[in-house]
């Protein structure tokens, strides 16, 4: 015999009373649990809506992307096309020489040191490439009495700072000579021909097609041979650049920084017009950007209408069960409350007599509170159960995205069991309590008066 | 040994106040089985819950045992009377949820003696003894009047109280479970206890050595033998 067996036997003399206050602590709980996995359940479902569209922007913008790369590489490929085509685009010139002469002659006459060449390409310059030092001279070939452009070139020098690129022109070895069209096809040259040019011998390496300009009517030899030729030792005429592809007023920005590291030199741009079809292509490649940036932004959008409705609905429904669950748990604590009020007046007689047979006060206090704790834990199970069943039944109605132990082995709603299972006991101990005192508190006598 | 003296109670009910008890002076010896007789409503069950602890007289002063039960705080008043005092009711006052078994052993909760083998093996020679064997493990609802008041019987002695008192402990029994009640009674001033029977039963309380008569809650001074009323 114990306190224990006398509760047993009580609570199973009483089921009715007992399995109420069970129900009802299982309802309080059971909306507890519930109303968290649900709330876990709406969180897991937007993480997969949020997820879902997070992919579809990307895949959106992705695509973009490839379209903005594609025009890119349509346009490098068309720049380095037409670059090719025209030459280099770009003069640097000393700033005394007459351009009237390069343009009435094909010729220049000013001269600046070689080193320019070195002092530009050991600089941090941006705006132009392929760095390409010259002398050119309109002269009398008096050896096949031919008027011709001599041009002196020893190859581009490389940009410090930059990945070495391929040349535009390759440089011309001591002793050879190329030749364009105008000139070979006169002369009726052949590549591996001797020729002798101002009392020096030269080999025909290459001869150009037409071109339609002026270098068919030009010859390139090495650049050193040429200076000895025209006596202009260590000294150019230009330095032919290929500016870069960049955006805007191009030459000014070009001028401007060529000036910083070479002043005393004129820039000029050739064929400017012709750049302006790739430019065309630039803007293409600009409007593929900016159509990846609204795509990006309207991506963005999308994302944060759908996370602000999710998260309204999330408040929503955490605004609900905020009200509902302690509602449910405060009617839950009334009604066992009230049960176990009713439970001590069905138990006035037996306490009375156990009180008058010695029990003590504390013995008739743990009978009751140790039921109430039986009372809390069963129904704190059943509860969580029937929550969590809530979750799993209801769940296919709001087609969870992942198993539905997913949302159960979650935090938010492993704290619920958690707070379910210490709460539901101290819940039915509070509510037991001031009954339990006043079942203590009753005089025996009274009852036995009866008699 | 059991002395009352010159104790009084007065109810307050709704329709005003009644003196149950009006100076009751009484002294009951180790040994000695005393029965107090008295027409309905005279204050005989008042007098024996004051006498028993359970309530507090107006008035006078109780000592049981050479100890007064008021003085003492609830708690250890309530454990004073599972040692000392054993009660039967003409109700029975059953647990109605234990077997016969649990209700005698009940008793042994007051005294945290409820899991001594040495107290079970009491309890089941009780109920033997009482005739309740094949009854053992039956719940209250089950048993017969007769069997009910046995069983509390047992419940009252398991703690081997040196007092019993019995409020009409016959009331709602037939003669051959009257006189197991009755016998048990003097068995146990026999062996030393004091008893102390209200009934308005003159056969109940012909078994007792000395009968006292009360009437408007007081004693009447005529006595059968030799009882101190003072
Ligand atoms: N709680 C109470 N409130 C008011 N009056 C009470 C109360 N209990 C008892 N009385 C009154 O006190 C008087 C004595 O009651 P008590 O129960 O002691 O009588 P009794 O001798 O035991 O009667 P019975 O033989 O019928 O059991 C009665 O008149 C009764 O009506
Ligand atoms: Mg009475």
């Amino acid at each position: 015999m114990s306190v224990w067996r006398l509760m047993l036997r009580e609570i199973l003399h009483r089921k009715l009373n007992f399995g109420l206050g069970v129900l009802s602590v299982a309802v309080a709980i059971a909306c507890l649990v519930g109303a968290q996995a649900l709330l876990q359940a709406d969180r897991v479902i937007t993480q997969h809506i949020l997820a879902d569209r997070q992919a579809e922007v990307e895949t959106a913008v992705a695509v973009r992307q490839a379209e903005v790369e594609k025009a890119g590489a349509e346009l490098k490929d068309a720049m380095r096309k037409h670059m090719k085509g025209l030459g280099f685009n770009v003069l640097i010139l000393p700033e005394g020489q007459d351009l009237s002469e390069l343009h009435l002659d094909g010729s220049l006459s000013a001269t600046m040191p070689e080193h320019y060449v070195t002092q530009l390409a050991e600089s941090k310059i941006v705006t132009v490439n392929h760095l390409l030092p010259s002398v050119t001279r309109r002269i009398h070939w008096d050896e096949q009495d031919m008027d011709i452009i001599l041009v002196g070139t020893r190859g581009e020098v490389p940009i410090m700072h930059r990945a070495l690129k391929k040349p535009l022109l390759d440089a011309v070895a001591p002793g050879n000579m190329v030749v364009g069209y105008e000139v070979h096809h006169k002369l009726g040259l052949n590549e591996g021909d001797k020729v002798t040019l101002m009392g020096q011998e030269f080999t025909v390496s290459t001869l150009h097609p037409q071109r339609g300009s002026q270098d068919d009517t030009t010859v390139w030899i090495d650049l050193a041979q040429a200076q000895e030729l025209l006596e202009l030792e260590n000294l150019i005429h230009a330095i032919l650049a290929l500016e870069c592809d960049c955006a805007g007023d191009r030459i000014s920005v070009i001028r401007e920084e060529i000036a910083g590291i070479l002043p005393g030199t004129q820039v000029i741009e050739r064929y400017s017009q012709a750049l302006a079809r790739a430019e065309a292509r630039g803007y293409a490649k600009k409007s593929a950007e900016e159509a990846l940036q609204r795509e990006k932004q309207a991506g963005q959008e999308l994302l944060d209408q759908t996370a602000g409705s999710r998260e309204e609905i999330e408040m929503r429904h955490a605004g609900l069960a905020s009200v509902l669950v302690p509602l449910v748990i405060g009617a839950s604590a009334l009604l066992i409350a009230l049960l176990s009020y009713v439970n001590a007046r069905q138990r006035r007689e037996e306490i009375g007599i156990l009180r008058a047979i010695g029990l003590q006060a504390r013995q008739i206090m743990l009978v009751f509170l140790s039921k109430a704790v039986v009372m809390g834990l069963i129904g704190g199970v059943l509860g969580a159960v029937l929550g969590l069943g809530v979750l799993a039944f209801g769940g296919s109605g709001i087609s969870l995205p992942v198993p539905v132990s997913e949302v159960i082995r979650s935090s938010p709603v492993m704290t619920a069991l958690l707070t379910a299972v210490v709460l539901a006991p101290v819940l039915t101990s509070l509510a037991s309590w001031l009954p339990g005192l006043i079942a203590t508190r009753q005089d025996p006598a009274v009852v036995l008066q009866g008699d | 040994m059991l002395e009352l003296t010159n104790v009084a109670k007065t109810y307050h009910g709704a329709s005003g106040p009644v003196q149950a008890v009006n100076g009751v002076s009484v002294t009951l010896e180790p040994s000695q089985f005393v029965a107090v007789q008295g027409p309905s409503g005279c204050g005989k069950s008042t007098l024996l819950l004051m006498a028993g602890g359970l309530m507090h007289p107006d008035q006078g002063t109780v000592r049981v045992s050479d100890v007064d039960p008021y003085s003492l705080p609830p708690d250890k008043r309530a454990t004073f009377r599972g040692e000392r005092i054993g009660f039967v009711f003409q109700q029975f006052h059953l647990v109605p949820y234990l077997s016969v078994l649990d209700n005698v052993l009940a008793a042994a909760l007051a005294t945290g003696t409820s899991s001594d083998s040495a107290v079970s093996e009491r309890a089941r020679q009780l109920v033997d003894q009482f005739g309740l064997s094949h009854r053992m493990h039956h719940v209250p609802n089950s048993l017969s009047s007769g069997e009910r008041q046995r069983t509390a019987l047992a419940r009252a002695l398991l703690n081997e109280p040196s007092h019993l008192l019995a409020d009409e402990p016959t009331g709602n029994l037939d003669r051959e479970n009257a006189e197991i009640v009755l016998n048990a009674f003097s068995d146990f001033a026999s062996a030393g206890g004091t008893v102390l029977l209200v009934t308005h039963d003159d056969h109940a309380a012909s078994r007792a050595q000395t009968s006292l008569t009360m009437r408007d809650g007081k004693l009447d001074q005529t006595t059968k033998s030799s009882v101190a009323t003072r």
